[in-house]
């Protein structure tokens, strides 16, 4: 009972302190720069925030999905399950992949294989992980692929990812990420590069499956309407920095960093011309700083519209002004 | 004791004696050979060909009336036995040997008469037909004028008389590979090119088109104890650097040297032993056009003071023996050293600048004028010549321009006269009389384009004096005037005659080194000793 | 798919014709004639010459020659050499065999060694095997081929006496060691620098990444996904290759003594035995399209997405 009790107050998955920064002919990119973050058993936790602003990375971290070179994981730890993921060898990784944590992509059109019918790939997993034979594994793909709602799966199972659409080849995409039941979905903006309907249809069965599977979720997005929808709590990022953390309401009800605020602004209003059609979040004035060579003080200064001289001088520490409410501004308080 | 010692010597001496006169001649061994001139033999049918890749095949399986003495530079008897000269000089009477075919039948008149005639046959338009010409009535014959050669007659079944239409000397007419006598009953079939049947000392075994020629030794070859060599292989290798490979690694018995071979084998003491060279008679010249003419109407190559200065201007010399790394004799004239008539001492031209810028001046081109030359891709007869020249020319005012062109458009252009000077390698022999008819205004040739700007009427009365002349020692004299006169006359610009060398293993013995061509071996003489790796290869 | 193959196959007959009619110009209008090539180094007379082109009917006007030889083509017959006066189809006949026998194992020896090569170095990129790889393959391509020659000639055949220096032998694989090697060196090394780009990029697609997020291993992954993506980019080169190898054997043809098709071209050329080299070109043609056909064939048996219909 208490060593029940005490795996429940342990988060399945955190995110300590990392420094993930690509070294290239440019210079030393630092595209995640001191994120730490937790996530619980059956948690969907949400992180948006600009293109650029680390989301993968941070993603394809927590997978060691990144190649080395020029990609470095200077610093920190990725505690999933009491497991330090960084440090344990990359077979025992590569059992943990697909199998306990799996991932899905932003751009459901290239990542199946295109010379492989859907089945087969699908197989794979069961056949790796399961050691499944052959058919065994194939006949699970095809219930998988009834999972996901696809039509008529034994049919389908045969084809190849050319004849599938977006959304069908994310819905395969998103069943061979639960095939063998995995304890946390890496969701990387699965729905960004799908129609707005389709969208919609992809978020309703995610939310459906986490019920069935109770996979926690990390669901990357710029969609802040997808946040509201699916997650309990947001993580907000900016160049490489976790700059806002709460729970979805304080988010939306009370933003404290200057940079989340703007970033509500900047949603389309119901009823816009605007909102027919896909749309990304609204530009935010002026750019996103380079990673390379990276401002002193807050990163969002150039950009803040509260910006003081003061925000120049050091780091700015992640504080925590109210209960699981983090955030990295030194005057929000006086906002 | 001293008696005894002097036999023992005595006895040594003789023994040494017939142990050399064994070790003399071998008998047996497989002889690996070399078609080196292009990637293929075309035909074993000597009629069908005047091309030498052909022929230095041909010329072993084979043979004629006569054949070419290499040692005496000159014709000899070969399937004839004898031959008398009737008193009108143009009639002789041939005694043929007692020879066989490779099918083992006879060899009779008959077979003369009907190798001629097919020779010269107008259906058959073979290439070698010109070497009849000389023969009465065969002229008729090739033009369709006649149905058979008239001057040819059976005396009976092993004599024939031939007749000619000028007082010409037979052998030199006839001992031309292209005129073996064959038997008609394999000559008619379509595939004698490729399965032919000869009287000469091998015969074909087996034809790999385009790998090699496989041939052995005829047991029944008329001159006794030849040939030595149970078998002979020629193996197609059309790249010289290849050729020097397989030569050092041993799979070849001999080999035909080039310039950039020749350096190295004559530096090397082992190698140059056994190596022989030979001046061919192959004159490389530059031909002047005499009726190339300059912008203001002048024709500079019709004055006989520029032909000259063009000789005295090339360091001759000094190309051979860098250019072409000493693989060549510069050349004194037309006639090639090796060439009957020939004379040693015949006047020539020295590098003498002064003297070629006077003649220029004094012709009236002090200031030179523009030249295009024509060439070829021969490293020893191209373009390359020209340039090592170019500098020489340019000291005397001619600038030259280099046209470099594919073989088949230089003989083109070159038949068809199209050209203000052209480089190329002159046939120089062996019979000088008709070699240097070229020059003369009554021959085809000169007809057709022009050999030299006038006729020289000095040299035509002497070589036709010649012509005429039986006595061989006269006649020898003449050609020697007619030589001299053509050099003063500096027909050609006069480079060099090639240096034919074969380099050969020391088990070989007695390849000779062919004048008319290095290439035409007969290896009927040729032997191996015991220390041939293929000395008993059958 | 056999009705495509049909139609390709339909295809072909322009392609010749049209390809014909341009070889016969070119041909025709080529100053030089075989006649006077006979007469090796001594210039033949005119009479001569224009004998030997009454003879193989070089006297006819140019659009009757065309349809004669047309006509002749259709029925499978090529015309006789003139230089030679045999069949064009039995000297190509005879040398077929040798040039494609060449041409097959120099393919070999640059994909089973090339392909390999490029692969591992393309995994490894960045290392030093890479970059040792790389640079072999440069210079691989560069080095020209009488050189490559006469370097293995002197080193296996003079110092070593391992193989023959030459020649064709009775078809010996002895004898094809050096001439197929000397072929395929280039080949290997253009086919390494191939594979290797097709490689880097197949790793950079997404679905690697799935492969790889999957949990598969990387030899799975190598083995199964990017063997099979990298072959469909480098198909087109293999099958191209092909063609081209048929059509450069004349160096090492030459240089070897061997009995192929490319030194006959080339020295049909030169003599001017116009209707040698129009075979050569047809039988290349024919090659070339054939392989090119085969190519496509594969294809839409490697990648799904091809389909003949
Ligand atoms: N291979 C790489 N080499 C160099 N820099 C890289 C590389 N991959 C990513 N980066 C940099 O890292 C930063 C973070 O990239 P990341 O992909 O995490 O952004 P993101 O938040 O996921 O954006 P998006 O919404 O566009 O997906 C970017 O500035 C990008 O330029
Ligand atoms: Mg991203």
């Amino acid at each position: 009972m208490t060593e029940l009790s005490n795996r429940t107050k342990r988060p399945l998955l955190e995110v300590d302190h990392l420094h993930t920064s690509f070294h290239t002919f440019d210079g030393v990119v630092k595209a995640v720069n001191d994120v730490s973050f937790a996530m619980n058993t059956r948690e969907t936790l949400g992180i948006v925030g600009e293109s650029g602003s680390g989301k993968s990375v941070t993603a394809l971290s927590i997978m060691r999905l990144l190649k080395s070179p020029p990609a470095r994981i200077e610093k920190g730890r990725i505690l999933f399950d009491s497991i330090d993921l960084l440090e344990i060898s990359m077979s025992r990784m590569r059992d943990i992949r697909g199998n306990r944590i799996s991932m899905i992509f932003q751009e459901p059109m290239t990542s199946l294989n295109p010379l492989f019918s859907v089945g087969n790939q699908m197989s794979e997993m069961f056949v790796r992980h399961q050691g499944l034979t052959r058919r065994e594994a194939w006949n699970r793909s095809v219930e998988m692929l009834e999972k996901v709602q696809i039509p008529s799966p034994g049919k389908r199972a045969r084809e190849f990812p050319h004849h599938m659409s977006g959304g069908m080849r994310q819905r395969v995409m998103i069943a061979m990420a639960l095939a063998c039941d995995p304890e946390i979905l890496i969701a990387d903006e699965p729905t960004t590069a799908l129609d707005v309907t389709i969208q919609a249809q992809v978020v309703d069965l995610m939310m459906k499956l986490r019920k069935d599977y109770g996979a926690a979720i990390l669901m990357i997005t710029h969609d802040l309407g997808v946040i509201a929808e699916i997650a309990r709590r947001v993580i907000v990022m900016y160049a490489g920095q976790v700059v806002e953390e709460a729970d979805v309401i304080s988010i939306f009800e009370e933003p404290r960093h200057p940079y989340t605020r703007s970033l509500l602004k900047s949603i389309p209003k119901l009823g816009d011309a605007s909102t027919h059609g896909r749309k990304r979040l609204q530009e935010i004035k002026g750019i996103v700083p380079s990673l390379a060579d990276l401002p002193a003080g807050c990163h969002f200064y150039p950009r803040c519209p509260h910006a003081d001289p003061i925000c120049r001088q050091g780091e700015i520490a992640l504080e925590e002004p109210a209960v699981g409410h983090r955030v990295r501004c030194i005057r929000h308080a006086g906002l | 004791m001293k008696r005894m010692g002097l036999g023992l010597v005595v006895l040594a001496l003789v023994l040494g004696f017939y142990s050399a006169d064994a070790l003399a001649v071998r008998n047996g061994g497989t002889f690996q050979w070399i078609a080196p001139y292009g990637i293929s033999i075309d035909t074993l049918d000597p009629a069908a060909t005047s091309d030498d890749k052909n022929i230095l095949v041909i010329l072993n399986i084979h043979r004629g009336l006569f054949g070419w003495d290499a040692k005496n530079s000159t014709y000899k008897l070969d399937l004839a036995e004898s031959m008398t000269a009737d008193d009108d000089g143009l009639t002789y009477v041939i005694k043929l040997k007692d020879a066989k075919f490779h099918n083992g039948r006879t060899i009779t008149a008959d077979d003369v008469i009907y190798s001629y005639n097919r020779l010269a046959d107008p259906k058959k338009s073979f290439a070698s037909s010109h070497l009849l010409v000389e023969i009465d009535g065969a002229q008729a014959y090739l033009d369709g004028k006649a149905d058979h050669i008239s001057g040819l007659e059976k005396i009976d079944d092993k004599t024939v008389r031939i007749k000619f239409r000028n007082p010409v000397d037979p052998g030199f007419q006839l001992w031309r590979y292209g005129t073996a006598i064959v038997p008609k009953e394999a000559a008619e079939n379509e595939d004698f090119g490729s399965n032919p049947i000869g009287c000469g000392p091998f015969k074909l075994q087996k034809w790999t088109k385009g790998v090699e020629i496989v041939l052995v030794k005829n047991p029944e070859f008329y001159e006794p104890r030849k040939p030595y060599l149970d078998k002979l292989i020629y193996k197609i290798m059309a790249d010289a650097a290849a050729r020097d490979m397989a030569f050092q690694a041993g799979e070849l018995d001999a080999n035909l040297l080039y310039a950039a071979q020749y350096e190295k084998f004559k530096n090397d003491p082992k190698l140059s032993k056994h190596m022989m060279e030979v001046p061919e008679m192959f004159t490389r010249a530059v031909r002047f056009n005499p009726n190339f003419t300059l912008a203001d109407g002048r024709k500079p190559f019709s004055d006989k003071r520029v032909r000259q200065a063009v000789n005295y201007a090339i360091n001759r010399e000094l190309i051979v023996e860098k250019y072409a790394k000493g693989k060549a004799y510069p050349a004194r004239g037309f006639l090639a050293p090796t060439t009957p008539g020939f004379d040693p001492d015949c006047m020539s031209y020295e590098y003498n600048p002064e003297k070629a810028k006077q003649l220029m001046k004094e012709a009236g081109y002090a200031k030179g004028f523009d030249l295009t030359v024509i060439a070829g891709t021969s490293t020893a007869y191209g373009a390359g010549v020209v340039e090592a020249a170019t500098p020489f020319l340019k000291e005397i005012g001619i600038k030259v321009t280099i046209d470099k062109m594919e073989n088949a458009v230089l003989y083109q252009k070159y038949s068809d006269g199209e050209f203000d000077a052209a480089i190329a390698s002159h046939s120089s022999g062996p019979d000088p009389i008709s070699i240097m008819y070229r020059f003369h205004s009554n021959s085809p040739r000169f007809k057709q384009r022009g050999e030299t700007s006038q006729k020289i009427d000095s040299f035509e009365q002497i070589i036709d004096l010649a012509a005429a002349t039986r006595d061989p020692a006269m006649r020898l004299e003449l050609v020697k005037i007619a030589n001299d006169i053509l050099t003063e006359e500096a027909v050609l610009w006069f480079y060099n005659y090639n240096k034919a060398v074969i380099a050969y293993q020391p088990w070989v013995h007695d390849m000779e080194p062919v004048g008319v061509e290095m290439m035409y071996q007969h290896m009927d003489n040729v032997w191996v000793d015991e220390t041939s790796p293929r000395a008993n290869q059958k | 798919m056999f009705a495509f193959i049909i139609r390709r196959i339909l295809q072909f007959i322009p392609t010749v014709i049209g390809i014909s009619f341009i070889m016969f110009v070119l041909l025709n209008v080529l100053p030089g004639s075989a006649a006077l090539m006979t007469g090796g180094k001594e210039i033949l007379s005119p009479e001569i010459v224009k004998k030997l082109e009454k003879k193989w009917g070089l006297d006819k006007p140019f659009h009757v020659r065309y349809l004669n030889y047309m006509v002749g083509l259709a029925k499978g017959d090529l015309g006789t050499s003139f230089i030679r006066g045999d069949k064009v189809r039995d000297i190509i006949g005879n040398r077929l065999w040798p040039t494609l026998k060449l041409a097959v194992a120099a393919l070999a020896i640059a994909c089973f060694i090339g392909i390999p090569l490029g692969f591992y170095s393309a995994v490894k990129q960045g290392t030093w095997v890479d970059t040792v790889t790389m640079v072999g393959a440069v210079s691989g391509v560069s080095m020209p081929q009488f050189w490559s020659a006469l370097l293995l000639m002197y080193l296996f055949s003079v110092v070593l006496r391992w193989l023959p220096t030459f020649g064709y032998g009775n078809g010996d694989l002895k004898n094809l060691i050096l001439p197929a090697v000397t072929l395929g060196i280039g080949y290997m090394a253009l086919l390494a620098r191939t594979t290797r780009a097709a490689v880097v990029e197949v790793l950079s697609q997404d679905y690697i990444r799935t492969a790889h997020a999957k949990g598969l291993s990387v030899l799975f992954i190598n083995g199964k996904h990017v063997f099979r993506n990298t072959m469909v980019l480098i198909l087109t080169t293999i099958g191209m290759q092909f063609g081209s190898l048929m059509g450069e054997t004349v160096v090492v043809e030459t240089v070897f003594s061997w009995p192929g098709i490319g030194s006959l071209m080339v020295d049909s050329i030169f003599l001017r035995d116009t209707p040698v080299t129009q075979g050569c070109i047809m039988l290349i043609i024919f090659v070339f399209m054939s392989v090119n056909l085969s190519v496509d064939i594969l294809y839409s048996v490697v990648d799904p997405r091809i389909r003949y219909d």
